[in-house]
Parts: structure tokens; C-alpha cells; sequence
């Protein structure tokens, strides 16, 4: 029987701590995937080691031998080269740790080295595991622990990245199998049973039942879909916007456009003022290859050189389109070294006093300033003058293919090329141009499907396209919810799927009219960053188009055949302000990533420290903060003791007995307010079976009501006071 | 020193009274702090608990004056004080001292008898001297009155005026005995009345050194603040007309004072506050109307005022 019995309550702790491990594995996978480290195995393990100690109940100093030297070895193996057993890298390790408890009071957190980091990791594990273990065996309920990793866990899924799906499931099996073991022991406790294995075979069994069937249905039950948008992506972008990683998510104009996706937040730096005859975008670049996550551009065949303030006869539309020549002068606010044009335009001239001549890349269309001496230089004020055309409908609407202006079918090939993209793109391109029978037609009726009821304008709720997704199939198909990128790129892939060259813009909107220097000018700002499209027609050039739901082409059409029309001039204002491309402002230097000595394992647990490490921190703090709170009992009074035993002076004794009356308050040996001390210490004596209480009270009444001399009293009544406190001690 | 040991000498005086009253230690105590705090008691309840059989058995204990006054209504101011009379023989008038003429006075059924008689033995009381035919007379040292009334709704009594009332220090309710006390009192009674049996144990100037301890005894400020709390906190109860007045504080402070000295202590702690509160405060209050329809009584007012206001732990 004693045999069995101790086997089985064997099998039951370790199965105990088993538990407890897997939950507080739970804690540690998020700090995994959120910080990108590899390993936590070090980690785990030394939760390991920390739980088989505390089953073989090793003494507490031996314990703390075992865990301190695991600590002291990996830090050696990860941060020194050092043999082990020479002293030298404990100095350098105390040193380190010494400057880095100097910054710890200084509140500079982003100074602190790794091994101190690593060491702090390494004690709030500990007292984890001790935390774990006393709830185990001592307290014999898990309740609170498994609350708070549910809440822990929920948080993380709904506002970071991490994905708690599994987590879930794992946490739910083993929270209540510990519950239903747990609540089976202290019934034994309390009803003063001996656990058999029958009765334990009696509980188990329906508990295994009940958390199977339960996990099953919980698993397989269909899920209501969130009511709320997703969170993270609003919370990753705000974060790298608040540590300065690499693309910024702010509004506004940049470069690296291979991977689109993602919410925005406003941003209303001024880019530019421009002075401006008509009202157009400003186009910076182009980029023809779709890569099925965002664009880039093909390998540059070269650049023109534009020379400051020479006229410039290598752009001109094609001579049937009907032109202006316009004179634009703008004033950049927001420096770059790019040059913003009008949109469609033919330049004939850029002039601008601080550069000496600009190159355009032929295959992006982007124009740079140079100077002679310096290289590339960043531009304040330009002038421009460019022919500014209108498109007769009639004319484009002639086009139907390359061959009958004599080009070949390969001609401008790149503009039409696609990767593997899914067949419904396809199909959806195919039917959406049925009955159309020219390319002016059916990108129009491509252009019109955006305008659909089903598409929405957003740019804060929009969500990374998964590994295996498609950006565009995505928007089309799935979210049907985005801002510019997500439209222009969806026509550009439509369009070229019915093999009509197409190809991505970014700039900016037209801006707002707003007055400077008495002048009415545009003013264009980062919310203004814009993606548009354009279609290539052999008789007018390259014409933009413009999906996005809420916006509309600026650009100037008429029909030859009618009244001529300058098409949809007006822009709703509203819409602009609400322009997105996702992109990193270009003159924000990238900043130079933490230099650390050791491992890489080391550099890239650390280097990542932003706010969801801290929220692990602070979560497993505020669990500690509170359980030491709640164990105040088992510290506090033997503090007190420590605090008064050694003070004599005159004022000791009423603080002594106030913290006393303080301690038996919380004990539970609660003194209403009109009690005198006499009965109150009847009351505490009769509930310790004592007399201690009343003998001290007599002194110090003495003191308080009669005058008596404090400081001798005090000397008498110290270890009767002492008594007392520690009575107290849960 | 414990809680419950006393002053020797007192403690001697409480045993003599058990012999007489059975369990009613703790007015025999209450009696005793009015006297070594100078001050005067009314004991009132119905006729037949005991209560000037207390009276008396104080008095023999003491060996000091001890006269008796019963209160009829048809009583005299002059039959109180004592009247002059003249002496043929001397051809003078000599005056002939009246029963309040002593050291411990037991003023039986005071509510008995018409105002003008009270007044008499309350003038008495309060300054410790009569005027008789336009001569004031000091009276004897000390100088202690019990007085005890009936139930003042009882058929044929002249209530007590509230003033007057001020002007005793306790009022103290004695209270039937518990059936095993009466069955005892009923043992002693059989044959003969214990109380002729009773001998002093105390004499009049030891008394009177008691007395002077009384006042000798240390009543810390935390104390005096906390006596005058309960009493201003009886001014401004909802329930209460009229609240204690600074007499009221006063009598607490000296009450708590005899009492910590019966205890043997010569400093006062807020037991001995509490203890004596509701003898002291109760009969100085007038309640509201409304109040007395409630059926609330003053002491119950007191004891909620003890129960609310912090005691004083700390200097």
C-alpha cells in the first residue's frame, strides 16, 4: 500500500511539474518568436534543472550551487573566451555587472550589457520556477498562474504578431488537467484521505474525459470571425515607426517596394510647394516588375543627362497628342535628391540653381540632381518646363494591339510580364474585359470594376499578405480592402494579364491649393504619396489611370468626336488627404544596429529589444510584485523585526507597536477603532493562547498614558515585542 | 500588577460590601469612585434591588457619619438642613443640625419629596454648605450623597430637574441580581441581616488620602483630548437635544481618575474612559423627541459614541 501509494504520488508530482514546465514554456515561445531568437534552449533547460531540484527537494543552498553555477557557465560559454575555471572573466563579469547595476539606477536600460540582461532573464526564471513550485506543492492551486498565462497569451495573439492558436489548445489541456489533479489533492488534504490509486483512477479518468471532449469541441467548433480588424499591423508599424527600424510605416515616398503591405499613419510634413499652371500628379518613378509582393524595377539600361537650363528635345509625346507647354516652379521642403515631375508630361527644361545637371534612369523614369564637383546633390528650388498633353479618347481607343502600328507581339514585353500568379487573376482580368474590344476600353472597365461596392478605401487596417499569398490575389479576392498600392498594383497585374503594357507609378497627388508668400500654390505633403497606373498606347505614350476608389485622373482626355472635355478634373479633397504608399522617408538614416561583443545568439536576443519584450517583463514582474505582495506575511514581519530589533531611541517603541498592531491587522486580528489596547490584547492573547500580548501591552501603556520613559520600556519589552511579530509570520 | 487587582485599601472596602450585596461587584466599584472623586451618586431603579442596602453597607465600611434621609413628600427644607431651636435654659437659640449633617448621606426616594425639599439637599451637594436662618454652615470633610429614585413614571414622584440632575456625578442603574446571586442573598438573609455583622475598615483620614491621590493621578493630554471628543461628540449627535457639558468633561476626567486609582494605577487609560462614560455622560443628555419615541436611550448613544471615536494609542 505505502509502496503504491508513494509510486503513484511520484508520479503525480513529476507529472505536476511536467505541467507546470509546459505552461511556463508558454511564457518563453512568445519571447522566441517576438524577438527573433533562436535559441531558448539554454533557457529551458534551466527551467528543467530548477523543477528536477525542486522534486528531489535538494536543500535550498545546494540548489541555488546547482543554478547559479548553470548560470555562470553560460555566461561564460556565451559571452567570454575564457577558460572556465581561471578567475579572470568573473572580474570582467562582476565589473559588468557592477556598471551595468550603476546604469540600472540611472534608468539607462539601453545601456545595459547582455550578460546583465541575460542574468536578470536567468533570476526571473528562477523565481518562476520557484513561484511554480510552490503553487505545485505548498498551495496545491495553479488557479492564478494559469489565469494570468491565459490573459498573458491572449494579449500577445491579439496585439503582436504572435500567434497563440496552438498555444491555446496546449494551454487549455494542461491548465485544467493541473486544476482537476491539483483540486483531487487538496480534497485529500482537507477531508485527511490517503490517495489510492483506485480513487485517483476514479478522478482521472473522467477528468482526462472531460478535457478531451471538451478540447475536441472547443477545436472543432466553428469560430465567429473577430468583429474587430486585426490590430497588429497598426501596432508592428507603430512600433518600427517608435525604434527606428528599417520602413518606417509612415506615409510618405520611398524606395523599397518589394514588399507591400501593411497600415499607415498620417503624416503631414510638406514635401513640396509647387507653382503649377495645371492641376497633376507629380510622378517620381516607375517600376515594371511585379515580383507577387510588391515591384521593383528591372536593371537600369542607363540615364539622359539633362543639362541645368538647356532645353530638351530627347522626351516628347507622340505628335498626334495635342500639348501645352507649361512652366512650373516648385519649392522642396522635404530635400531629396529625386526630381518630382508633372504627370503625364514631355520636360523640355529643368533649371534650378543648385545643381548642374540632372539624369534621368530610362527604365524607372526617376531624374536625380547632380553637381559637377560634389556628385548627387539635394535640390531646394527648380523650375520646370514641360508640354502637358491631352488624350483624344477617340484616338486611344483605336489601339487594340502593337502589330497594327507594325511592332512586333514581343514589343515592350517587360510591361506586360507576370510571375506565377493565381489562374482566378486571370480570369477575373478576362471577364472583366469582355465586350470590350480596345485596350482604352478594357482598361477602363478595369479601372471602373475598383469602384465596385465592394472595395474599401483604408489604409490603417491592412494586413501583410501571408508567405504563400499573392498581394494582389489577396486585395482582389480576400480583403477587398486597401489604399493606392494595393489598387494601382491590382490593375497593373489585371491589365497585364490580358497582355496590355502596364506599369506602377509612385509620386504624389496634386496636392492642396494653399497660399504662400501671397501665392496660390499646391501644396503637397506625405499624405499626398501616391501609386497610380500607366498604359502604354503606341499613339499617345505612356497615359496614367487611376483605380483607387475615391480618387480620380487628373489627367485631361477629350473626345475628338464630341464636345472636347477636360475630364474629372476636380479631386475630392478629402480623398487626398488620405493618400498612402508605404515607404520609409528617404533622408532617415538607417540606424547603425548595436555593436555587441559575443555570440550572435547573444546580439540577437538583445538587439530587438523593443516594447513586446518589455511587456513580457513587465507582466512577469507585475506576477512576482503581486505574489510577493501577497506573501508579505513570510517577509514582512521578520523585515520589521530586523528594521526595529537594533533602533533604540526614544521614538522606537510607539513605531515598534504600531507596526505590531499594523502586522496582527493583517494577520487578521483586526482592533475596530473605539477598542482600547487592553482588550485588544485580551483579544490577541486569547486567540494565541498567550499572555505576551497583554504584558506588552501594560508597558507600553505606560509609556503612551502615563509618561513613563520610552527607551527603557523599549529595552524591557524588545523580545516580547519580537514574539509577537513573528507570530505573525504566515 | 494585573487587571484585576486593586488598591489595597479599597479592595478591602469592596470585600466588606460583598458581604452585604451579592454580585454587584461593579456598582459597589461605581460607588466608590463617586466617592474619592468627591462627587455624588444617584443609584435608580425599582424599590427592592438593593439599593440602599449598598448605601449602607458603603457607609459602615467607612467609619464615618453616616445619616439617613427618607424622602416623603411631605418633608421639610428645614427637616433636611436642620433648624435652630431655642434653648430656654441658655435663652439662645442652638442650632440643631440635620441629617445632611454628615459624612455619607443616603437620600432615600429624592424624587419623592417636593422640589423645595430636593433643593435643599442639591445646594448641599453643590456648594458643601447649608444656609440655615441666614447662617452658612460648612460641612464636614468628606462629604458623599447617594441618592437613590424610583422610576420617575412611578405613581407619586417629583421628577429630578435636569439641572440637578448635572449635578450628581453617576447615575448608576442597579439592576435585578442573576438567579444564583438571589438564591445566595436569600441563604444570608435566612437568620439574620448580615449588614448588622458589617465592621469599618477604612477610617475618615484614610479616606481623605484617597481622595487626595484621586486627583494626584496622571491624566495624559491624548486622554483629555479623548474625554472631551466623547463628551463635544454628545453636542452634536443626531439624537441628542442637549449634550454633555463641560461639567460632564470635567466629571469623566475625575471619575476616570478615582477609577484608575480603585484599579491601582495612577495614570488613567481609555478603559477607565470607556468604563465610566456611560455613568457619567448618560443622565446628562436630553434626547429629541423623536428620539424617545425610538426608543433609544442615552446610554446606548454613549456607548455608540464610544464605539466610534479612535482611542488614542498613540502619543
Amino acid at each position: 500500500m505505502t509502496n503504491e501509494f508513494n509510486r503513484l504520488g511520484k508520479w503525480l508530482s513529476v507529472s505536476m511539474y511536467f505541467f507546470g514546465f509546459i505552461l511556463l514554456w508558454e511564457w518563453l515561445r512568445p519571447v522566441k518568436q517576438l524577438t527573433d531568437t533562436e535559441h531558448l534552449y539554454p533557457f529551458l533547460w534551466f527551467i528543467v534543472l530548477s523543477f528536477v531540484l525542486h522534486y528531489f527537494k535538494v536543500k535550498i543552498l545546494i540548489r541555488t550551487l546547482f543554478l547559479v553555477s548553470y548560470i555562470t557557465a553560460f555566461i561564460n560559454i556565451l559571452y567570454f573566451e575564457l577558460p572556465f575555471l581561471k578567475p579572470d572573466w568573473v572580474i570582467l563579469l562582476a565589473e559588468n555587472v557592477s556598471t551595468s547595476l550603476t546604469q540600472v539606477f540611472a534608468a539607462d536600460w539601453v545601456a545595459l550589457s547582455n550578460e546583465f540582461r541575460t542574468i536578470l532573464f536567468f533570476i526571473l526564471l528562477w523565481l518562476m520556477t520557484y513561484l511554480i513550485h510552490y503553487w505545485l506543492t505548498i498551495r496545491k492551486s495553479i488557479f492564478l498562474f494559469f489565469l494570468i498565462t491565459v490573459i498573458f497569451i491572449s494579449v500577445l495573439d491579439t496585439f503582436t504578431p504572435y500567434d497563440a492558436t496552438f498555444a491555446i489548445v496546449r494551454m487549455v489541456i494542461t491548465g485544467f488537467a493541473m486544476l482537476g489533479s491539483l483540486t483531487l489533492y487538496r480534497m485529500a488534504d482537507t477531508e485527511q484521505i490517503r490517495l489510492h490509486l483506485g480513487a485517483v483512477w476514479k478522478w482521472l479518468v473522467p477528468l482526462g474525459v472531460i478535457i478531451a471532449s471538451s478540447s475536441y469541441v472547443g477545436f472543432a467548433a466553428p469560430k465567429h470571425d473577430p468583429i474587430w480588424p486585426d490590430p497588429v499591423p497598426f501596432f508592428t508599424s507603430y512600433s518600427d515607426k517608435v525604434t527606428g527600424n528599417s520602413g518606417t510605416k509612415k506615409v510618405g515616398y520611398g524606395e523599397d517596394d518589394s514588399k507591400l503591405g501593411g497600415g499607415f499613419a498620417n503624416d503631414d510634413t510638406v514635401v513640396l510647394y509647387a507653382d503649377a499652371p495645371a492641376r497633376h500628379y507629380w510622378k517620381i518613378e516607375t517600376k515594371d516588375i511585379y515580383t507577387g509582393k510588391g515591384w521593383r524595377a528591372s536593371e537600369t539600361t542607363g540615364s539622359i543627362r539633362i543639362d541645368n537650363a538647356m532645353e530638351q528635345r530627347s522626351f516628347s509625346l507622340p505628335a498626334s497628342v495635342e500639348t501645352n507647354n507649361y512652366k512650373a516652379k516648385v519649392t522642396v521642403k522635404l530635400r531629396a535628391a529625386h526630381i518630382p515631375y508633372p504627370e503625364p508630361s514631355a520636360l523640355t527644361r529643368i533649371s534650378s540653381g543648385d545643381a548642374d545637371y540632372f539624369e534621368m534612369n530610362q527604365t524607372t523614369g526617376k531624374i536625380r540632381s547632380y553637381q559637377d564637383e560634389s556628385g548627387q546633390a539635394m535640390v531646394q528650388d527648380y523650375e520646370i518646363e514641360y508640354d502637358y498633353p491631352r488624350y483624344d479618347i477617340d484616338q486611344l481607343k483605336k489601339v487594340n494591339s502593337f502589330e497594327q502600328f507594325g511592332y512586333t507581339s514581343e514589343y515592350m514585353q517587360e510591361f506586360r510580364q507576370l510571375p506565377d500568379i493565381p489562374s482566378r487573376v486571370r480570369e477575373l482580368a478576362q471577364k472583366l474585359i469582355l465586350g470590350k474590344d480596345n485596350w482604352y476600353d478594357q482598361a477602363k472597365a478595369i479601372e471602373d470594376y475598383f469602384d465596385g461596392p465592394e472595395f474599401v478605401y483604408d489604409r490603417v487596417n491592412i494586413p501583410y499578405p501571408e508567405e504563400e499569398q499573392d498581394y494582389v490575389d489577396q486585395f482582389l479576392f480576400e480583403t477587398r480592402r486597401g489604399y493606392c498600392d494595393n489598387f494601382s498594383s491590382s490593375m497593373t497585374v489585371l491589365l497585364r494579364s490580358v497582355n496590355i503594357p502596364a506599369r506602377w507609378v509612385k509620386g504624389y497627388t496634386e496636392g492642396t491649393m494653399t497660399s504662400l508668400d501671397g501665392k496660390r500654390v499646391y501644396e503637397v505633403t506625405n499624405n499626398n504619396a501616391h501609386s497610380w497606373v500607366e498604359v502604354y498606347f503606341p499613339n499617345a505614350g505612356w497615359v496614367p489611370f487611376e483605380p483607387t476608389k475615391s480618387f480620380s485622373n487628373s489627367s485631361r482626355f477629350y473626345s475628338s468626336a464630341g464636345a472636347a472635355s477636360s475630364a474629372n478634373s476636380s479631386v475630392d479633397n478629402t480623398a487626398e488627404q488620405a493618400i498612402a504608399a508605404p515607404a520609409k522617408v528617404e533622408d532617415t538614416p538607417e540606424k547603425p544596429k548595436r555593436e555587441v561583443k559575443g555570440s550572435t545568439f547573444g546580439s540577437a536576443f538583445w538587439s530587438e529589444i523593443n516594447w513586446k519584450f518589455y511587456v513580457i517583463l513587465s507582466a512577469l514582474l507585475t506576477l512576482i510584485g503581486l505574489f510577493v505582495y501577497r506573501k508579505r506575511g513570510i517577509w514582512l514581519p521578520r523585515l520589521i523585526v530586523v528594521f526595529y530589533k537594533s533602533q533604540s531611541d526614544d521614538r522606537t517603541f510607539g513605531k515598534a507597536y504600531a507596526a505590531l498592531l499594523q502586522e496582527l491587522n493583517r494577520y487578521g486580528l483586526k482592533r475596530p477603532e473605539g477598542q482600547t489596547l487592553r482588550e485588544y490584547a485580551q483579544f490577541v492573547d486569547n486567540y494565541f493562547y498567550s499572555n505576551e500580548m497583554k504584558r506588552l501591552t501594560e508597558r507600553y501603556e505606560q509609556v503612551v498614558y502615563r509618561g513613563d520613559a520610552t527607551l527603557p520600556a523599549w529595552e524591557e519589552s524588545r523580545e516580547l515585542w519580537e514574539n509577537l511579530i513573528k507570530k505573525t509570520i504566515a | 500588577m494585573s487587571y484585576t487587582e486593586h488598591h489595597p485599601i479599597i479592595e478591602k472596602v469592596l470585600e466588606n460590601i460583598d458581604h452585604v450585596i451579592i454580585g454587584k461587584r461593579n456598582i459597589a466599584e461605581l460607588s466608590l469612585v463617586a466617592l474619592l472623586a468627591e462627587g455624588h451618586v444617584l443609584l435608580e431603579d425599582v424599590p427592592g434591588v438593593g439599593k440602599t442596602m449598598m448605601v449602607r453597607a458603603l457607609a459602615r465600611s467607612i467609619s464615618a457619619n453616616f445619616k439617613r434621609i427618607q424622602f416623603t413628600p411631605d418633608l421639610l427644607p428645614s427637616d433636611v438642613t436642620g433648624v435652630s431651636i431655642y434653648n430656654p435654659k441658655e435663652q439662645e437659640f442652638v442650632f440643631k443640625p440635620g441629617p445632611i449633617m454628615g459624612n455619607i448621606i443616603l437620600a432615600d426616594e429624592i424624587n419623592r419629596t417636593s422640589p423645595k425639599t430636593q433643593s435643599a439637599l442639591l445646594e448641599g451637594m453643590e456648594e458643601s454648605s447649608v444656609t440655615v436662618d441666614g447662617v452658612t454652615r460648612k460641612m464636614e470633610k468628606p462629604f458623599f450623597v447617594m441618592a437613590t429614585q424610583n422610576p420617575i413614571d412611578y405613581e407619586g414622584t417629583y421628577p429630578l430637574p435636569e439641572a440637578q440632575l448635572d449635578r450628581f456625578l453617576l447615575k448608576i442603574n442597579m439592576g435585578y441580581p442573576e438567579i444564583s446571586e438571589e438564591m445566595e442573598v436569600l441563604n444570608r438573609a435566612q437568620y439574620s441581616h448580615p449588614i448588622e455583622d458589617l465592621e469599618p475598615v477604612i477610617t475618615l483620614e484614610e479616606l481623605k488620602n484617597l481622595q487626595l491621590e484621586a486627583k494626584a493621578v496622571h491624566v495624559d493630554e491624548i486622554i483629555k483630548r479623548y474625554i472631551v471628543e466623547l463628551s463635544s461628540r454628545t453636542r452634536t449627535h443626531t439624537s441628542v437635544y442637549l449634550g454633555a457639558s463641560p461639567r460632564g468633561s470635567i466629571a469623566l476626567m475625575k471619575g476616570s481618575q478615582a477609577y484608575a486609582l480603585l484599579k491601582g494605577r495612577d495614570y488613567v487609560l481609555p478603559d477607565d474612559v470607556q468604563y465610566l462614560a456611560p455613568a457619567v455622560l448618560a443622565h446628562r443628555l436630553i434626547l429629541k423627541s423623536e428620539a424617545k419615541y425610538e426608543g433609544i436611550s442615552t446610554e446606548k448613544i454613549v456607548r455608540d459614541i464610544i464605539a466610534r471615536i479612535a482611542v488614542p494609542v498613540q502619543r
